[in-house]
């Protein structure tokens, strides 16, 4: 982090007991520190080269692409295989077996013999098996409705409906994408040295990008071949409108818990660069307009936020009154006096809901690159530097860090069937996550690790007759059973945002607030939710292709612009 | 030989031996402890499989360390000691175990060096396992020496002498990122492991995110 001398009053960041509320990470929006955007800056900074090396697209949109990105020191090719699925075997669940088209992330620049072995798996995506040389295996349906309607106004030679292009988004979503070693890709430890790949998901987010750009391209020759001579492309700022869709159920929820020191690494890095902007002394009149500007670009997204969810419904309403809220204030009582920022931060966490608080946060840190980028360096961590026990701790300190860390916990009475009304596990039928209803399914047995706190509250009981002075190592050697939630309370004592404080089995748990915290640090938008338990997003929405990445402003694109400007 | 990610050898280890009863805590050890060894070139995921196969269904509080009267740590339930116990507990105590150790009989005893290395990580000096005679050896950074063959098979030590090393010019091991676990051995590891996965009924298969819905739109 940059060392600026703070005040000896300076603003600390928000304490985790504020932030690491399952209500609150659910209301989280992309900033500019999400890994998306960082990936665009970094590619356009270094002037990194496109190249489609490979286009065969027949006019059912069945063939193979390859999209090459060539950097100062390596290229990396995206590897497509776009098929022709009947609309009945066509879903975005874990358990499908076919998909609208199939992608690996290739390290280099492939050859005929790996595109061939890659043919033979990349397909059957998890029945399959990629090598070292793979960084991601991933997989998208269509958008069924925006896509016919789309290759018809094509083929026809004009324009499709801007209202339905944003009533939907993409062409195209994505329903998994597979890194960091899974199905035999390359592990994260022998990239993670690479300055491309130092910000987390880099190579995800490369494939993920590249992915939107071929979808573009296969609709575009699709219509070409179906009505040569008269099928017309896109409008080039039309085209930009369409992101890259994602659909993601419970797989990620897991994640955020499995990854405690990367988490508390994305979370601090957010609440260093709000309490950053909050500490600024002063603001001028270009501070003003610039956020003036974007509480509108803010309104122009949200009027594009669709979603069918009641809940989520009601939480665009209340972002888009909240908006309206800040817009009137702002008229008011513009920035202006000794630390403005941190005047109006205090305003709005008395005035606004929690979407209205992150998404002001989202607007706060982002004319401030200057002051926040340098944070992306500090968002990647080596889960395994935490794995370690310090078994030389006393009982007392981790009784206090326990108490600390989980005193939300020891609140709660376990035994009340609504405290433990659901289990994590995992599904025989597709090795799917899932959330189960504990009494119904008699799940107990299949648990996976992922009840912090019901964890701790069991450890604490434990801990009771142990010596407050003696080693936490004895204890240990009697108690295997605690060692998993005695491993994750060290780690939470040493990085604060570590831990969830709230219950993850509980009767009314959502799982899509941990997906779109997760989401949100990729740069997703347009969370919608289509049920508790599963989310669409939009991707990549408004940014440039990789074949116009130089020629327009590389990281001014996640928010629309504001209605009425263009 | 099937290569295998490093991630993907910790992941079924670590479900493997959730599925031959360890906890989840002593489980993430094992994970860790396989993967450690297949960065160098050790075959991981072979003794897992070998050690989990032994121990399956024996009550995890028999395989853990119990000092007796003299300090040196002795098996719970009499038979052999799990390595991944003994040696997640050599690395809890790594900052308050004084001079050297003795413990023993511990089973599959090659399990016990990424363990060894963690504590010498943890301490920065090189540590060494003396196994029935046979020296195990960590430099202070935590990467191991080759292990002599008589130790890489072993499938039990019956005294182990802990104790601090001198530091050595032989090289150590060095680190890759791939693993080497056989077809085979990956598939009595999966055995394992699909104890841990919830067998599929109407309604579970109702729990997944987004059952029952269409996706044609």
């Amino acid at each position: 982090m940059t060392a600026r001398p703070a005040p000896t009053d300076a603003i600390a960041p928000r304490p985790p007991a504020t932030v690491m509320r399952l209500a609150r990470l659910g209301s989280f929006h992309q900033t500019r520190l999400s890994f998306m955007r960082v990936l665009l800056r970094r590619l356009a900074a270094e002037n990194w080269r496109f190249e489609r090396r490979a286009f065969a697209i027949d006019a059912r949109g069945v063939g193979e692409a390859v999209y090459t990105m060539h950097g100062p020191a390596r290229s990396y090719s995206l590897i497509v295989f776009a098929h022709d699925l009947p609309p009945e075997r066509r879903s975005d669940r874990m358990i499908a077996t076919a998909w609208d088209a199939t992608f690996t992330l290739f390290d280099g620049v492939p050859g005929a013999g790996d595109i061939a072995r890659l043919r033979a798996n990349v397909p059957r995506q998890e029945a399959g098996r990629v090598s070292a040389s793979e960084l991601s295996v991933s997989r998208a349906n269509r958008s069924v409705r925006l896509f016919d309607h789309v290759l018809e106004a094509l083929c026809a030679g004009r324009q499709p409906d801007p209202a339905q292009v944003d009533a939907v988004g993409y062409l195209m979503r994505t329903t998994a994408v597979y890194g960091s070693g899974k199905l035999g890709a390359a592990d994260r430890e022998a990239i993670e040295e690479r300055p491309e790949f130092a910000p987390p998901f880099q190579p995800e987010m490369l494939s993920v990008w590249l992915t939107r750009a071929f979808v573009m391209d296969l609709i575009e020759e699709m219509a070409r071949q179906r009505a040569p001579g008269q099928a017309v492309a896109l409008e080039p700022a039309l085209r930009r409108r369409f992101g890259i869709g994602n659909s993601t159920g419970l797989g990620l929820a897991p994640f955020l818990l499995s990854h405690p020191i990367l988490f508390n690494n994305w979370i601090a890095a957010r609440e260093e660069a709000l309490a950053r902007v909050r500490n600024l002394p002063d603001a001028d009149s270009q501070d003003r307009a610039a956020l003036a500007e974007l509480v509108a670009r803010a309104r122009a997204y949200v009027a594009l936020w669709r979603s069918d969810h009641p809940v989520q419904r009601q939480r665009i309403a209340r972002l888009s009154a909240d908006l309206d809220r800040l817009a009137a204030h702002l008229t008011r009582a513009p920035l202006a006096g000794a630390r403005p920022w941190n005047r109006l931060w205090l305003w709005a966490e008395e005035s606004l809901s929690e979407e209205g608080q992150e998404c002001l946060l989202s607007l706060f840190i982002e004319p401030h690159g200057d002051l926040v980028d340098d944070l992306a360096a500090t968002m990647s961590a080596r889960e395994s530097e935490g794995f370690a026990i310090d078994g030389a701790m006393t009982v007392g300190r981790l009784r206090a860090i326990l108490e600390d860390v989980y005193g939300w916990a020891l609140a709660i009475d376990w035994t009340a069937p609504e405290a433990q009304a659901r289990a994590w596990y995992v599904s025989a039928a597709k090795l799917e996550p899932r959330l189960g209803e504990r009494r119904e399914t008699a799940l107990e047995a299949y648990e996976q690790p992922l009840a912090p706190g019901r964890d701790a509250a069991l450890a604490w009981a434990a801990l009771a007759d142990a010596p407050a002075a003696s080693p936490v190592a004895t204890f240990l050697m009697r108690h295997p059973e605690h060692r998993h939630i005695l491993r994750r309370a060290q780690i939470a004592a040493r990085h604060p945002y570590a831990e969830i404080r709230d219950n993850t089995i509980a009767a009314d748990l959502m799982p899509i607030d941990m997906l779109r915290a997760k989401l949100s640090f990729f740069g997703a938008g347009h969370f919608d939710p289509r049920s508790d338990r599963w989310v669409r997003i939009n991707m990549f929405r408004g940014a440039p292709f990789p074949h116009e990445l130089h020629d327009m402003p590389a990281d001014d694109w996640a928010w629309p612009p504001a209605e009425g400007g263009q | 030989m099937s290569a295998r990610s490093l991630g993907e050898v910790e992941a079924l280890v670590r479900k493997a031996a959730r599925g031959a009863g360890r906890s989840w805590g002593m489980a993430e050890e094992a994970g860790r402890a396989a993967r450690w060894l297949e960065t160098y070139g050790l075959p991981g995921g072979a003794l897992a499989a070998a050690l989990l196969e032994e121990t399956d269904g024996v009550d995890q509080a028999a395989l853990m360390p119990r000092p007796d009267e003299a300090g040196a740590w002795r098996p719970a339930g009499g038979g052999g000691m799990c390595p991944i116990a003994a040696g997640a507990a050599l690395s809890d105590m790594a900052a308050i175990q004084p001079g050297e150790l003795r413990l023993g009989p511990v089973l599959w005893p090659l399990m016990m060096l990424p363990h060894l290395a963690q504590s010498a990580r943890q301490c920065g000096r090189p540590l060494r396992l003396i196994c029935d005679g046979l020296p195990l050896e960590v430099t202070g950074a935590g990467a191991p020496l080759p292990p002599p063959a008589g130790v890489l098979a072993a499938d039990r030590a019956g005294e182990v002498l802990c104790r601090a090393a001198d530091a050595t010019a032989a090289a150590p091991l060095e680190r890759r990122f791939r693993a080497d676990a056989a077809a085979e051995v990956i598939v009595r590891l999966e055995t394992l492991a699909a104890r841990i996965y919830a067998p599929e009924t109407p309604e579970r298969r109702l729990s997944g995110a987004g059952a029952g819905l269409t996706d044609n739109d």
